[in-house]
């Protein structure tokens, strides 16, 4: 057992929304204690933070870190083969060692989820990772953690050109009903103790509401079609991008499903994309949908995901709300809220401590822990 | 106008002072504490910093239309190897809304820049953002000739066409040089002649006599080293844009006295010339003394970051005056546009930024821009 307390901190309370100063004791990969002048042993490693501040480690709920790159043959996140590419798991494609997974780690991103891209409709499924563990597989949260799939322009732009559906986005929407109605036949069939069929096994836990569905959405009527669909067949989903969400909030608000926008600030530059307002993630806090903001990484990049939410709080967005939506709410986007975004005893012992505020890019991260473990290569006294 | 109770980085003789701002005719007239405000049109600054308006130095602003994909792009020409009888200008929308979030985000003058899959782009021009037509934005037709080495430029396709190599590269600006050289001597010898008139060579003898310098984009150490090569070959002036492996060849760079651009730093090392990227390379050109400026250079993160750029390189050892001059003064001279903007003072273009609290951090609100002496957004 490994004990490892941080004293003089100032912990922030992100269900809250408050700064409480109280030390944190670590056990193995868990919070154990978080209260104020908690009793050293000599057992224990003691990290003086010096009246720094304590964060839940933030969260990124829409990334191809390690697994998508620009230069020729490095792109692994999309199996631009076949509309339908339900065995893709992104797991697969993961490179342990990209440089960028250990630079979020020290600044502060300590989960993504990291999905195929959108270059199918069906796109594969998408897992849960921590940024930096001792050993590679430790970094594994979980494998398949949602199904990925993709509305809106960029099914169509990879196999329109190649006179193959879908051509449009009637196309896009039969691929995905027919193969949901083929699922719930595949349920049956197998409740009735009938064949494995791999094509369609991946489904079940999406059918019986284990994983959400992960959708790429930015146009209106994409999101609308999303929303549609997985009213249809009861499922949960997470609503991707969202680029069009402000001019839909009534029917966002009541589909009740957590809302993951971003990448924000980015250039125009493909026509779904052409309404974006990034300002747009106030309003739909205020409408009481749960927001998450994500990088799309390497679109932009989630070291930078604190700057990003600062520049919503410069207009207006509270800030512990800002916060909010780089922890606690990306965690129930991905069904994690038990485990991570907020520092609560029994979570898992993901934090980092900045001189300042983190969503002002001048501030330092001088130490992040993931699992209880230190990430190398920063400034720990 | 006049401006009142600010706190006005100059970048200029005078580093920081508590003084007021008068304009004329878009120019700057004075800048001293306590101008007579009889008969001026004041605007109380409030205590509010003001620095010079941003220069973003390598910059596909304008070039690239917002929510388009090739419709709107106007960035590449990649029918030819040589586009130095193109003026970037021509390709710039002076109407799209990036333009509006650049002038938000600080940036005044954008240096419109080709991209850089034709080994010779576009000339580029410097344009400042006020959203109007180029008879009143153009600031300078012909800034610079921006030249692409390293792996951008390979025409990588399985038509066989050329350049596919390194050489490739480098002869199709060495033979671009050298035909511009005996054009000249031509003319020269034997007047002008209307059938051998020729753009490209035109262009190229800019370049040539020392009129304008070339901005070589090199990522590589490798390219960097080619590219001091072909200038002491042919003494041209030269830029390095990019220049991400400048740590590597520091000494060569600096003999040869070369003023550099460096960044977007904002996006990720994703891309196969950028892996030796290293935060602390501004630092060591800073040691060196060297001079740079920033760019946004591709339009990816969009054009509200600049300052937060900057800043972003102080948190890695650059010092906060350095940061600053990248921004404005330091680019302003590397460019040649040092007459007109780049520092408050007497004399120069009114472009300036009003901010709610020190430049150079990313929760600083820019809360206004003034372009040629009118407040715009």
């Amino acid at each position: 057992m490994e004990q490892l307390l941080l004293t003089n901190g100032t912990i922030f309370d992100v269900i809250e929304g408050v700064y409480r100063k109280a030390d944190l004791l670590v056990q193995d990969d868990k919070i154990a204690q978080i209260a104020p002048n908690i009793e050293a042993t000599e057992d224990m490693r003691i990290i003086d933070v010096q009246n720094r501040f304590i964060f839940p480690g933030f969260i990124d709920a829409h990334s191809h870190i390690g697994v998508l790159f620009q230069f020729p043959d490095a792109n692994d996140c999309n199996e631009c083969s076949n509309p339908s590419t339900q065995r893709m798991r992104i797991v697969d494609a993961l490179r342990y060692d990209d440089p960028c997974l250990l630079e979020n780690a020290q600044m502060g991103v300590t989960t993504v989820m990291i999905t195929p891209g959108s270059g199918n409709v069906i796109c594969g499924q998408a897992a849960i990772i921590k940024t930096y563990a001792e050993r590679p597989f430790d970094m594994i949260v979980n494998d398949y953690a949602a199904f990925k799939l993709a509305l809106g322009e960029n099914p169509k732009s990879v196999y329109g050109p190649l006179n193959r559906m879908p051509m449009s986005r009637m196309g896009t929407a039969s691929i995905i009903t027919e193969f949901l109605e083929r699922g719930l036949i595949y349920r049956d069939k197998r409740a009735a103790g009938g064949e494995i069929n791999l094509d369609y096994e991946m489904l079940l836990p999406v059918l019986n509401r284990e994983i959400p569905c992960k959708i790429h959405c930015h146009r209106a009527d994409d999101i609308l079609t999303a929303i549609r669909i997985m009213k249809k067949y009861n499922l949960r989903y997470t609503i991707d991008h969202c680029t069009e969400g402000y001019m839909i909030m009534d029917e966002l608000a009541s589909a009740n499903a957590p809302v993951i926008v971003g990448p924000l600030f980015m250039f125009k530059s493909k026509p779904e994309v052409r309404n974006a307002n990034p300002y747009q993630a106030i309003a739909l806090n205020e409408k009481g949908i749960m927001v998450s903001v994500s990088s799309d990484h390497n679109i932009t990049d989630s070291r930078f995901l604190g700057m990003v939410v600062g520049q919503l709080v410069k207009q207006g967005l509270p800030y512990a709300d800002g916060i909010k939506m780089l922890t606690i709410n990306p965690a129930t986007a991905l069904g994690m809220k038990d485990r991570i975004g907020s520092l609560e005893t029994g979570k898992d012992a993901d934090l980092f401590v900045c001189d300042g505020n983190p969503l002002e890019i001048r501030s330092n991260i001088t130490m992040t822990m993931i699992g209880g473990k230190l990430v190398p290569g920063m400034e720990v006294s | 106008m006049l401006i009142q109770n600010a706190k006005i980085y100059t970048m200029g003789k005078n580093d920081i002072l508590n003084a007021d701002i008068l304009i004329r005719n878009g120019k700057i007239a004075k800048i001293e504490p306590n101008i007579d405000p009889a008969n001026e049109l004041c605007f109380d600054a409030n205590g509010c910093s003001i620095m010079p308006g941003i220069i973003d130095a390598s910059s596909q602003l304008g070039l690239h239309a917002s929510g388009m994909r090739w419709e709107g792009n106007e960035s590449n020409e990649k029918s030819e190897n040589n586009l130095s009888h193109l003026c970037a200008h021509d390709g710039f929308h002076p109407l799209d809304e990036s333009i509006i979030q650049a002038r938000k985000g600080g940036i005044t003058t954008a240096i419109l820049t080709s991209g850089e899959q034709s080994v010779i782009g576009a000339k580029s021009s410097a344009v400042k953002t006020t959203g109007e037509s180029l008879e009143h934005s153009l600031l300078k037709e012909y800034c610079d000739l921006p030249v692409t080495f390293g792996n951008h430029p390979k025409r990588l396709n399985d038509r066989g066409e050329f350049p596919r190599s390194r050489m490739g590269i480098a002869s199709i600006l060495r033979s671009a040089l050298l035909e511009a050289e005996s054009y000249a001597k031509s003319q020269k010898e034997n007047g002008l002649d209307e059938t051998k008139y020729s753009p490209i060579h035109e262009a190229m003898l800019k370049v040539l006599n020392g009129t304008v310098p070339i901005k070589l984009c090199a990522y590589k150490a490798q390219d960097i080293l080619a590219a001091i090569r072909l200038q002491k070959e042919f003494g041209f002036k030269m830029i390095l844009n990019q220049c991400t492996e400048a740590y590597a060849v520091l000494d060569e760079i600096n003999e040869a006295a070369l003023p550099l651009i460096v960044g977007n730093y904002l996006i990720p090392v994703s891309d196969y010339e950028e892996l030796g990227r290293r935060m602390d390379m501004p630092v060591q050109l800073e040691k060196a003394g060297l001079d740079f400026a920033i760019s946004t250079h591709v339009p990816d993160i969009g054009y509200s970051f600049m300052p937060a750029n900057a800043a972003l390189l102080v948190k890695h050892g650059l010092s906060e005056e350095k940061a600053m001059r990248t921004l404005t003064i330091d680019a302003a001279k590397i460019l040649g546009l040092d007459e007109r903007i780049g520092s408050l003072e007497e004399g120069k273009d009114a472009d300036l930024l009003l901010l709610d609290g020190a430049p150079l951090y990313s929760m600083t609100n820019i809360i206004k821009t003034m372009i040629n002496g009118k407040w715009i957004d």
